[in-house]
């Protein structure tokens, strides 16, 4: 039963990373569009375009 | 890495059809032609660029970037938001590009001296795509933000609940193995730390709710809910500082949780379909140009005053309700009426401000301006219609409102009666009370049968966005159905020919199909189907403004509208001809010697979605704006009874109050923005998918597939719905009934209620998922065999129209004698009209 006061804290640290990813993950807009995403497979990658870093 | 084509983006293949210059950088002329399409009406992007109007669109960041919402039309689903994504990566100076699907907005941020903002809106337009972007005021980030946030409450709620439940079940199960007092107190301060945040974040909303309600003197359903949860945390609070006595945690979390899911699942769709249609509504043209004399000058729309001058070029929207001055084009009143075939205005013609000119610039003179247009007119209809709307949605609530004062009242009866017999256990049964009385299983019912209807329609086709749809669904006794866009369609149909002397009808037929054949919009369609059999293509030449023209026998063949073509000033072709058509005249050498009248055909399922309703003991009403004449016409094809036109959007909206006056029960068909205000009044309304985008926002429900057949499986499953609603109903009072009296008299202890009371919402969701399964058996039936067989038989469809075609050239002769002695009909013998109609060879 000891193994409990180990094991306990232990789930709420990682019941407290999940939250912060999930938060993390809205706050970032993953959860706006949840139809998109489904399609980008189907898009060709075969060009490779480089991005400007942000001003 | 070979040259790629300028529009496509495809590798321009090396062997290239030989008609294009070798450096023009498209692969094929339909690229070529596209984009010079394109190109045309892409100047008007440029005024975004200019500091004020940017500064009412885009927010500037501290690093000089900017940042803009941009509705764009024509976003059909994921793979259209990706190809816009692929469209306008790789651009310098383009930092990032945020399609989303779901509300049709794009967000860019971007640096405006390196890439101008005119240049993105091109780069969309292009795709053939129509950018809107949307002032700062269109409170879209707040929309975002509480999307977000929403989202943020039921991950919370879902996390957090299902670690209380398992710590809970140790709780439960400890005793039987010995859990000492410590290892119990370690799961109830876990416990309360998972349960904190849930319950006063997640529950927020509940708790903000029942404030609210108990600010205005009323009692909703968030005031027990908000009751039950505040009480068992704090109670389970005290309990476990004190290191004893129940622990409610669960029960709390459980409840936020489900309660925020049926919630969420309910607003989702909601949103879905109508945000950013509203915004697109609200987008104005931020400038206008106006004439001054010999000079233009550009001023904000805001600024205009009646009695000026403006210009519109092709492609802009026109701001103010006016009579055109100069000029003739095109205009596209989709977003206003529905009616998605442009219409020709030429000078002294009426032009609606929102309406979108396309052809060629005209000058209007504005008669009304800002408020006073014919769109702020319908939009304010729409808003007075729409509070008047929720009177039923009032008495649902009331009646909630009564079950919880009484649930509140007997809860504290027992509250104080056990005070008096019992002081220890008086908290636990009041709680078990509240718990079992909760109408959790009650409140379960509607939502969840109501959604398990909502996705088995969404299956056939009908977007339910509101709520109360399918309940009013269930009681209609009347339907009231918009002509234009909603009983006929889009595409057009051959309905009158009228011939000069020597040609016959089918002749003049057979050359407009042939001069057409290789054209692909609604006018040449309309004219596919009499294409002679057996004849050489003609060599045809497509002027913009004038029209088709082809040299045959050594005369010149051209095939267009009236105005453009004689000059006429009427698009008909004499006085008290059709007027509801669209008149084609076929010239030789400039003479007239024949006309084609066009109409817009009746959607093919509609005669079987008419004949099923009033199967179904419906009244079946037809509305519409349009002349009597042409309403008539339609009312007899598909034997409506009740019908009635030239009647503007404040008769629809009279007729139907007067209607619902009498006791009716009123389903709205409609499509247009004219439609808006009587949708937004009828008990019930439905919009046509293609309509206009203020249709759909104000309707209960969008027909994405305008398959009319959907609307009666709509009314069955309502029904259907609605028996099991009632089902679900009494289980839930008779789980109540029997459970109550338990629990007042403390035999029920409050986990045993929560499990009775999840036990009791698992029936009742189960009960409603049947809604699904039942949609399912039935597909097989389902309209799309009917639509078939429709499609697979295509004679079907035209021998249906012939029988008016026939009876409209004998009636049109008539008139012609006297009113028009230009062009007479050859022959008045009965038009045998079957597929071998044309299959004469070259008339002459």
């Amino acid at each position: 039963m000891n193994a409990l006061y180990l094991l306990i804290p232990l789930s709420l640290v990682l019941v407290s990373i999940a939250v912060t990813i999930f938060i993390w993950a809205v706050n970032n807009g993953q959860f706006d569009d949840l139809d998109s995403p489904a399609w980008r497979i189907l898009e060709d990658d075969d060009e490779i375009e480089t991005h400007d870093p942000p001003a | 890495m070979s040259e790629r084509c300028r529009h496509c983006s495809e590798p321009i293949p090396r062997m290239r059809l030989n008609l294009l210059e070798p450096s023009c950088g498209y692969c094929c002329t339909g690229c070529e032609a596209a984009a010079a399409f394109a190109s045309e009406h892409n100047d008007s992007f440029n005024e975004y660029n200019s500091p004020e109007i940017l500064q009412t669109l885009a927010l500037q960041n501290a690093e000089g970037a900017h940042e803009a919402d941009v509705l764009v039309e024509g976003i059909r689903c994921g793979a259209c938001a990706a190809d816009i994504e692929k469209r306008l990566r790789g651009n310098a100076g383009l930092y990032s590009v945020n399609v989303n699907a779901h509300n049709r907005i794009v967000t860019l941020r971007w640096n405006q001296a390196q890439i101008p903002f005119s240049h993105i809106l091109k780069c969309i337009a292009e795709g053939g795509y129509q950018p809107h972007p949307l002032p700062l005021d269109a409170g879209l980030g707040d929309l975002r933000s509480d999307d977000r946030r929403a989202m943020l409450r039921l991950g919370l709620a879902g996390l957090g609940t299902m670690q209380v439940m398992m710590l809970s079940l140790g709780l439960y199960l400890g005793p039987e193995y010995g859990l000492s007092g410590d290892i119990r107190q370690l799961l109830v301060w876990a416990s309360m730390l998972l349960a904190t945040p849930v319950i006063l974040y997640a529950g927020q909303p509940f708790f903000s709710g029942a404030f609210n309600d108990l600010r205005h003197w009323r009692v909703g359903m968030d005031v027990p809910v908000a009751l039950a949860v505040a009480a068992a945390f704090t109670m389970s609070v005290v309990h476990a500082i004190n290191g004893q006595g129940e622990i409610w945690f669960d029960s709390a979390c459980m409840f936020v949780f489900f309660l925020s899911l049926g919630r969420h699942m309910e607003a989702s769709g909601r949103r879905r379909a109508q945000q950013g249609l509203q915004a697109l509504v609200a987008v104005q043209p931020q400038n206008v140009t106006v004439v001054d004399g010999d000079t233009t000058r550009v001023i904000p729309t805001d600024k205009l005053k009646v009695g000026m001058t403006l210009l519109a070029r092709p492609g802009e929207t026109i701001a103010a309700d006016g009579v055109v001055l100069h000029g003739t084009s095109q205009v596209d009143e989709s977003l206003l009426t529905g009616e998605s075939t442009p219409l020709n205005r030429g000078a002294n013609s009426e032009v609606l401000a929102g309406s979108v000119n396309l052809d060629q610039a005209l000058e209007i003179r504005a008669d009304k301006v800002g408020a006073d247009t014919t769109r702020a007119h319908l939009l304010r209809l729409l808003r007075r219609a729409e509070t008047r709307k929720p009177a039923t949605a009032r008495i649902a609530d009331r009646v909630a409102g009564h079950f919880v004062l009484a649930v509140l009242a007997i809860a504290s009866i027992t509250a104080l009666v056990w005070a008096q017999l019992d002081p220890n256990r008086a908290f636990e049964i009041t709680l078990a009370v509240l718990v079992v009385t909760c109408p959790c299983a009650l409140s379960l019912a509607t939502p969840a049968s109501m959604s398990a209807a909502a996705a088995a329609l969404a299956r056939k086709g009908l977007l339910v966005t509101r709520s109360h749809t399918l309940e009013t669904l269930a009681n209609i006794t009347d339907v009231v159905f918009d002509k234009t866009g909603t009983l006929t369609e889009s595409t057009l149909e051959v309905d009158e020919v009228i011939a000069s002397s020597h040609w016959t009808r089918e002749h003049i037929l057979a050359m407009a199909a042939r001069m057409e054949r290789d054209h692909t919009h609604p006018i040449a369609e309309a004219l596919r189907a009499y294409t002679p059999d057996q004849c050489k293509p003609l060599k045809t030449r497509w002027e913009a403004g004038r029209g088709i023209s082809a040299i045959m026998g050594g005369r010149l063949y051209e095939l267009g509208s009236p105005t453009l073509l004689l000059g006429y000033t009427s698009t008909r072709p004499y006085e008290g001809s059709h007027s509801q058509h669209t008149w084609l005249v076929l010239t030789e050498d400039e003479n007239p010697i024949g006309w084609v009248g066009l109409r817009a055909g009746i959607r093919p399922e509609a005669r079987q979605a008419i004949a099923d309703l009033k199967e179904a003991n419906l009244q079946i009403h037809l509305m519409s704006g349009d002349d009597n004449e042409a309403v008539a016409d339609v009312a007899l094809q598909l034997q409506i009874e009740n019908a009635k036109g030239r009647m503007l959007p404040d008769d629809k909206l009279d007729a139907v109050e007067k209607l619902r006056e009498n006791g009716a029960s009123v389903l709205m068909v409609g499509d247009g923005l004219n439609d808006a205000p009587v949708l937004a009044g009828a008990d019930v309304s439905i919009a046509m998918h293609a309509g206009a985008a203020l249709a759909q926002a104000s309707a209960d429900a969008v027909l994405l597939t305008g398959n009319l057949l959907a609307l009666n499986e709509a009314r069955t499953l309502a029904l259907k719905a609605r028996r099991i609603l009632r089902q679900n109903m009494s289980w839930a009072i008779a789980y109540n009934a029997l459970a109550l009296p338990l629990a007042v008299t403390g035999l029920l202890t409050p986990w045993l209620a929560a499990l009775g009371m999840s036990l009791s919402s698992m029936l009742v969701v189960g009960n409603a998922l049947r809604l699904l399964r039942s949609s399912k058996n039935k597909r097989a039936t389902s309209p799309k065999s009917h639509d078939g067989k429709n499609q697979a038989n295509p004679s079907f469809r035209q021998t249906e129209h012939y029988p008016s075609l026939s009876f409209r050239l004998s009636e049109q002769s008539e008139r012609l004698d006297e009113s028009q002695p230009l062009i007479s009909l050859h022959s008045l013998r009965s038009v045998e009209m079957t597929k071998t109609l044309p299959k004469t060879g070259t008339p002459s």
